[in-house]
């Protein structure tokens, strides 16, 4: 385990000092590794000699304001959202090239607006991480966050009300129609607000996959005719107030529910029910809401389909799951590095036969995997409903699943190699030791991208980490 | 007396300049990040239950009595890809009974270096 002292930063005054004995750390740690490596790995979890202060406020005394509360803060406009925002405003060439400039102004100057208006939350999230040190009482905790929301709220208005004037006076100096000015400024803010904040995966994934901006890059996509472009857009355009208005219930639910489940908490213990489930009505609406998100989201996906080219349809298809599965929707054990070894060694006559063997067995895989985040899917939907509360059963019956989906993954992309490699084996420069060595880095990939499942808590909702690691190593035994 | 090596590493925590990491250091920092919290935060909110920080499985620490179920449990967390931060749900126990809290928390990895490499 790391262990930290309770120590401040260095001061200005103290830099020439401190860059001094940087450099004379970094000396001693090239030559001496052992000794950081030894630290960091700890000593089987028993306590240093010297007497230790609480875990959390040795942390935090280290290093303040590492840990805040999550008050759901938008993110700022980017430069690479220049080109959507001029897209979804819906506007002719002139208006869009204004909504370029605006967005672009956003990303340097909304930037800092945000920061000067959002730093001030950042004591008080902070402050609220050391009240739950202190205060066990959930009432007193739930009215301490909803002075931190409301407070927040007031801010995120202010700051979306900076970005709104800015763009009409764009708008206006540039003597655009003020009917029309004014449907480009309720278009943009309108998608501004229904996707600034940033999604949360356990709470509500399907807000990750967001519909508008997958649209957009499948209009833009070079593999899009320019008709099935502009029918993309106006498939966007026309659904966008649905899809915003969807989201941002979502993200109004999300924003309360830390003090609305901190006062279901309280009156559950007032009351002398149980607390286990008690948030269950705070949580709901999320639940549903989120459903209702990735509904939509199916429906425009299977609309833009019939218009999109196989290729770019995939890939909006594959944008949805990656987006809203994370590492979880990854192919585990994708055959494609492997097959580049050997492909050079296939019989011209065996190629096509090769092609098809290959082409239905990532089918299968993608079936296998779309089975999972079914059950997953539903799991975690129930995990919401709940109130965050956790079932045995559902548990057990998904860590079945997943042992079954790696397992039956790994023998079909097996078979399929082992396939492919007889073929290639006939031709004389076959190099078993080379086949062996792409087998082993196919193997340790494979094992990678379980670790990312594990690694960025994709299942935690359902499995924990060390159920993950345990259907890994099966797996990958076998 | 204080170890060497514990100087070694309060000393670079401090030392490294404060603007974000390279690309370079993020896995580094995504280790550190959630070997952090689960091994410091998640100990802390068993609430008197009893409790066992399993460190060597590096991210999570299982707690032996937790949601009325036993054996079975673990604070919600997400990593965010580019390992700037980890957010997780603390977990509380009352009378026996364990919830997982609604509000998140946000641990902010990218200030910290271990090892002195990411500058």
């Amino acid at each position: 385990m790391i262990r930290l002292l309770n120590c401040r930063p260095a001061t200005r005054r103290q830099e020439p000092l401190v860059q001094h004995l940087k450099w004379l750390v970094v000396l001693a740690v090239v030559a001496c590794p052992d000794l950081a490596v030894a630290q960091e790995i700890g000593d089987g979890g028993q306590p240093p000699s010297a007497p230790r202060q609480p875990p959390e406020q040795r942390v935090r005394a280290a290093f303040p304001d590492s840990a805040q509360v999550d008050l759901q803060l938008p993110e700022p406009i980017g430069t690479t959202d220049v080109e959507y925002f001029a897209w979804i405003s819906g506007a002719d060439a002139k208006s869009a090239g204004i909504v370029r400039d605006w967005a672009a102004m956003m990303s340097s100057i909304g930037s800092e607006w945000r920061s000067e208006l959002l730093e001030k939350l950042k004591q008080p999230a902070s402050d609220y991480v050391a009240l739950l040190e202190v205060n066990q009482n959930f009432g007193e905790r739930a009215n301490r966050l909803k002075q931190l929301v409301t407070w927040r709220d007031r801010l995120v208005d202010e700051l979306f009300a900076q970005e709104r004037r800015y763009l009409e006076s764009l708008l206006s100096s540039s003597s655009v129609d003020s009917a029309e000015a004014e449907t480009v400024v309720e278009q943009v803010m309108m998608v501004r607000r229904a996707e600034a904040f940033p999604a949360d995966n356990a709470y509500a994934p399907h807000l990750a996959a967001n519909i508008l901006r997958l649209l957009h890059l499948s209009a833009t996509d070079p593999g899009t005719s320019p008709e099935a472009s502009a029918t993309i857009r106006r498939l966007a355009l026309d659904n966008a107030p649905r899809v915003c208005e969807q989201r941002r219930i979502v993200f109004d639910a999300i924003a309360k529910c830390s003090y609305r489940g901190n006062e279901a908490l309280q009156r559950a213990i007032d009351s002398g029910s149980p607390t286990v489930g008690a948030m269950n009505g705070v949580f709901r609406p999320i639940a549903l809401g989120s459903a209702r998100v990735a509904a939509t989201t199916q429906e425009l996906v299977a609309l833009a389909r019939a218009e999109l080219s196989p290729e770019v349809a995939n890939k909006l298809d594959q944008g949805v799951l990656r987006l809203t599965y994370g590492a979880l929707a990854i192919d585990v054990f994708e055959i494609d590095a492997i097959v580049k070894v050997i492909d050079h060694l296939l019989p011209d006559q065996d190629r096509e036969t090769c092609a098809t063997v290959i082409v239905e067995s990532a089918r299968q895989r993608a079936a296998l995997r779309e089975q999972l985040l079914r059950s997953f899917d539903l799991q975690r939907s129930r995990f919401v409903e709940r109130g965050l509360v956790r079932d045995q059963i559902a548990n057990d019956q998904f860590r079945r699943s997943f042992l079954g989906y790696v397992k039956a993954a790994k023998i079909a992309a097996e078979q399929t190699i082992g396939k492919i490699a007889a073929i290639a084996r006939a031709n004389s420069k076959w190099d078993e030791a080379e086949f062996e060595r792409a087998q082993q880095e196919w193997r340790s990939t494979a094992r990678e991208r379980l670790r990312a499942m594990s690694i960025t808590g994709a299942t935690s909702p359902i499995l924990s980490y060390s159920q993950l690691e345990a259907i890994a190593q099966e797996a990958l035994e076998q | 007396m204080v170890p060497i090596s514990t100087v070694i590493l309060a000393t670079l925590s401090f030392a490294v300049p404060q603007s974000g990491p390279s690309l370079l250091c993020l896995q580094e920092f995504k280790t550190w990040c959630c070997h952090q919290v689960a091994s410091e935060w998640l100990i802390v909110d068993c609430g008197g239950e009893e409790c066992r920080g399993d460190t060597s499985a590096n991210l999570v620490v299982h707690y032996d009595r937790t949601y009325g179920s036993p054996g079975f449990a673990q604070a919600q967390w997400q990593l965010q890809e580019d390992g700037s931060r980890c957010t997780y749900n603390r977990v509380e126990c009352i009378d026996g009974k364990c919830v997982i809290l609604p509000e998140k928390i946000t641990w902010y990895c990218h200030r910290i270096s271990l090892s002195g490499a990411c500058k």
